[in-house]
């Protein structure tokens, strides 16, 4: 085992040091942080993210050493952060690198877009991770790691289960070998893009239902939230191609499940302290991480108002995020809609 | 310039043939040793199916489906070229299945059948290059081609004799042909993949390889095309393999990507359409179809594999694009396409121009058309589609050299994996339909169908396709000045996509709106009894008689964004 080469992990954020650790358990791991200063601190404090480094996990600042020591790599940096990630990534990767990042947002070009409720975006201006990576480099052997993966349940060594979402048995057999263990449990998909897309897509939930949670408007009607704000993730996905089945999965259903109902997810935390009273940018300056989920309410509706799908719930997210429209009176107007039929996406 | 052509023919063809030793050809090697080759397919093949049923039941289940889709062929769709023995042949595997089965009979058995199906396939299927007759083709055709070219200068065939116009000035050869004599010179291995429109495809494409100085290529046709005694003369002789659209069993299948694999593992150029069948539509193709495609990646693996170190054999993607004023089996191919998207039922394709007579006045009236044809070469790409360089390496996305061995790595280990492989072929797929999209000519006949047809669906926008296509000969007409403004402003639009690199256009497109126009009219489906488009003398209009084959010409625009210029 000491023979085989590490596995990388790029980015040290609170999910990308419960991925080193677990990955830790099966293998040598090379942790990589943008910054020297964070490296040393990891190193000499044995930490990172606020949980103690496995043993096996060895840090460093270089994408070189990560391209030249490691064939896996799983990258899981903030979407905003991800192509210039790649820029400097790239020139070191070959085409006998496997990529499998664990990133739930979404890239829009131009980069500086401002999005608003009107705005449109076609598909193409759009890219998962997946697809930034294929563009940007030369590997071709990719996938995604998505579902209910708490990073902080997983550092409390609890059990858990995802999905990798890859067109190539080799990555999702390569992936499952690194990160299987009795607590962690590996499922594989050949739908990169409905496992993507379910996995961004459904922090927009975890916003609202943050929101609910915090107006304590009871289970009933967070529980309506989810299922009808899932059916207009679904019918969006359907517009963009995507079998619904991916919604249906660990990394649709089951992340929602978790996403939703915790207060350890920060796309649920927004929702909370906005329904507290708080605004967006005070919350967001005082989050240490990002919450793609933020973005991704933007990106999901200007998609669907350039392919004219109704999606009145995630329009409503939208407004009370960046409009300020009042969380109570929004909340409420979920009420007044009129739907017609209950599963109408399958 | 980008986008545009040189007025004047900067290049003189035929070119000098780049292996001017006939044993450098891989054809000719390969003709020589026969049996030896016949013997590694088989094996090929037998590897693939054994790996993939390898108890006695799952051979028993490969052979009698096998045996089941080869006696409803032989009931349904007898062709007079197959073989007198067929019905014995499948009978007497009918038996052995029997008796192998009573007797409970060890594995070994079992592989023997199937080792004698695979023979037969294997023998039907390959062919036999003949120098002499190579050598005489290529001299003949040309003469053959410039006689009808001249002929139809005014269709008067005491013309016959002149000698005014050669192939050369009709059929226009494009694209850096430089890179693929280069890359046969080195020792690349080249196959060559064009879009498909006609059943002369072939001959053409056949043409262009010889008069850009390749040697033949492996080539595989259909087996109805050999059932015309000449062509089935020259075809056998030429390099062409046979294949047989109706036998669909797996066993077979294998057996023809075998081969394919097998010569290209050899260093064998090689020529296939991968969208499979001629464009229904009439539309560059989108979907190609995978079998063939994926004998590329598999023997570029199989080499790779063979000297995980060292130097190795490699195989260059060549797409070509043909571009035609006039298809001759645009009322049937159009006809087809229509049933297929308009009532989703199973159509049996039908072999309107597979007897002598029938393909040789097919020819004779396809050249005698006289209308320009545009043959485009473009750049040559790795089996991933990645570009590459003029010595031949592969490129990254930042035009950096990459190792292709690494695309079939894992841990650092040279592995075969077919699931891995198919992704690939998709990937190559897609390149390639980039590639015809990319590499395509615009001629002037494609734009003005285009905007007639387009200007026809928005006039009567309330109406579907089918209504469209039924509107009574009274509302089939355009205003010359209306038609004129659409195509002004699809031109500009061509020209944009050409500046950028995007696109190709032939030189008429250079002129005067009301020229391209009448040039576009003229050359439009020529020679077909119907007009698609017509002007009409009297009143200056343009009118149409059959709105479906407009459909078919226009189509050849589809898919490329251009609606909204309309």
């Amino acid at each position: 085992m000491s023979e085989q080469a590490p596995v990388a992990v790029v980015g040290a954020g609170s999910f990308g040091t419960a991925v080193a650790n677990l990955l830790a358990e099966n293998n040598n791991v090379l942790l990589y942080s943008r910054l020297p200063e964070r490296v040393e601190l990891m190193e000499s404090s044995r930490s990172s993210a606020g949980q103690p480094l496995h043993e096996r996990v060895a840090v460093t600042h270089s994408l070189k050493e990560i391209a030249n020591r490691c064939f896996l790599i799983f990258p899981i940096v903030p979407s905003e952060h991800f192509s210039g990630m790649l820029a400097e990534l790239s020139p070191y990767l070959r085409p006998d690198h496997f990529l499998i990042h664990g990133t739930k947002g979404l890239h829009v070009e131009p980069a500086n877009l401002q999005l608003g409720l009107e705005s449109r975006l076609k598909r193409h201006q759009v890219l998962t991770m997946s697809e930034l990576i294929l563009r940007e480099t030369v590997v071709l052997r990719v996938g995604c790691l998505h579902g209910p993966n708490l990073a902080s349940e997983i550092a409390q060594g609890l059990p858990a289960a995802t999905v990798i979402g890859s067109r190539f048995d080799e990555v999702i057999n390569e992936g499952k070998q690194a990160l299987r263990s009795n607590r962690f449990q590996v499922y594989g998909s050949y739908d990169v893009m409905g496992i993507e897309l379910a996995g961004v897509l459904k922090n927009i939930l975890a916003i609202g239902s943050g929101m609910v949670r915090g107006l304590a408007l009871g289970e009933n009607a967070r529980a309506l939230l989810m299922t009808r704000g899932l059916s207009e993730l679904i019918h969006l996905g359907k517009t963009l191609h995507i079998d619904p089945r991916a919604f249906l999965g660990l990394a649709g259903i089951g992340d929602i499940i978790a996403t939703c109902s915790s207060p350890h997810s920060r796309n649920y935390t927004v929702g909370f302290r906005l329904a507290k009273g708080e605004t967006l940018p005070q919350i967001l300056d005082s989050m240490e991480e990002v919450a793609e989920g933020v973005h991704t309410v933007q990106v999901a509706l200007a998609l669907a108002n350039e392919e004219g799908v109704s999606m009145p719930i995630i329009g409503m997210l939208h407004r009370i995020l960046f409009e300020d429209a009042p969380v109570t009176e929004s909340l409420q107007r979920l009420m007044s809609y009129r739907i017609n039929r209950d599963v109408d996406f399958i | 310039m980008a986008g545009t052509e040189p007025q004047v023919a900067a290049r003189r063809f035929p070119l000098e043939q780049v292996l001017r030793n006939l044993k450098d050809w891989p054809l000719y090697r390969l003709s020589k040793d026969r049996e030896r080759f016949l013997h590694q397919v088989m094996e090929e093949a037998q590897r693939e199916l054994l790996s993939e049923h390898r108890s006695s039941s799952a051979l028993q289940a490969l052979l009698a489906n096998s045996l089941y889709h080869e006696k409803i062929r032989l009931t349904r769709k007898p062709w007079s070229v197959d073989p007198p023995d067929e019905k014995k042949f499948w009978a007497f595997v009918a038996s052995e299945l029997t008796r192998l089965e009573q007797e409970n009979a060890p594995q070994a058995d079992w592989i023997a059948l199937l080792h004698k199906i695979l023979e037969r396939y294997g023998r039907e299927i390959q062919g036999n290059f003949h120098n002499p007759t190579y050598q005489f083709a290529r001299q003949f055709l040309p003469i053959a081609f410039n006689r009808l070219l001249n002929a139809s200068g005014n269709r008067n065939f005491s013309r016959v004799f002149g000698n005014r116009l050669g192939i050369h000035d009709r059929v226009h050869l494009d694209g850096d042909v430089e890179r693929l004599r280069k890359i046969v010179r080195d020792g690349g291995t080249v196959v060559m993949v064009p879009t498909h429109f006609s059943n002369l495809d072939s001959i053409l494409v056949g043409y262009a390889i010889d008069a850009i100085g390749l040697p033949p290529f492996l080539y595989g046709a259909g087996l109805n095309l050999f059932s015309a005694r000449i062509l089935a003369f020259f075809m056998n002789r030429l390099g062409a393999y046979k294949v047989d659209r109706r036998k669909k069993n797996r066993i077979y299948l294998q057996a023809l990507k075998a081969y394919s694999t097998t010569a290209l593992e050899e260093g064998c150029h090689s020529l296939f359409f991968p969208g499979g069948t001629r464009s229904r539509s009439g539309a560059v193709e989108k979907q190609l179809k995978l079998g063939l495609l994926s004998t590329v990646v598999e023997a570029q693996r199989r080499q790779l594999l063979r000297n995980p170190q060292g130097p190795f054999q490699k195989i260059y993607i060549a797409p070509v694009v043909i571009s035609y004023n006039f298809v001759l089996e645009a009322p049937a191919l159009i006809k087809d396409h229509l049933q297929e998207i308009g009532r989703e039922r199973f159509f049996v394709e039908q072999d309107r121009y597979s007897s002598s007579g029938r393909i040789a006045r097919f020819i004779l009236r396809f050249f005698t058309a006289g209308s320009d044809i545009r043959i485009r070469f473009g750049d040559p790409m790795d089996i991933l589609g990645n570009p590459v360089d003029a010595a031949g390496n592969s490129l990254d996305p930042s035009g950096k050299p990459v190792p292709l061995a690494a695309y079939f790595q894992h841990n650092g280990v040279l592995r075969e994996d077919f699931q891995r492989d198919f992704e690939y072929t998709k990937i190559l797929a897609d390149k390639v339909v980039h590639a015809f999209h990319r590499y395509n000519t615009v001629m002037a006949s494609h734009v003005v169908a285009f905007a007639a047809f387009r200007l026809m669906l928005k006039r009567h926008a309330d109406l579907d396709l089918y209504q469209v296509l039924r509107l009574p000969e009274e509302d089939r007409w355009w205003d010359w000045a209306a038609l004129a403004e659409a195509v002004t402003r699809l031109v500009q639009e061509v020209k944009a996509r050409c500046d950028q690199g995007e696109l190709y256009r032939e030189p008429v497109l250079d002129q005067p709106t009301d020229a391209i126009l009448k040039h576009g009219i003229r050359n439009l489906g020529i020679y077909h009894d119907k007009r698609a488009l017509k002007i009409e003398k009297r009143s200056g209009k343009v009118a149409s008689d059959d709105l479906r084959l407009l459909l078919f010409y226009h189509n050849r625009m589809d898919g490329f964004g251009f609606e909204h210029h309309v």
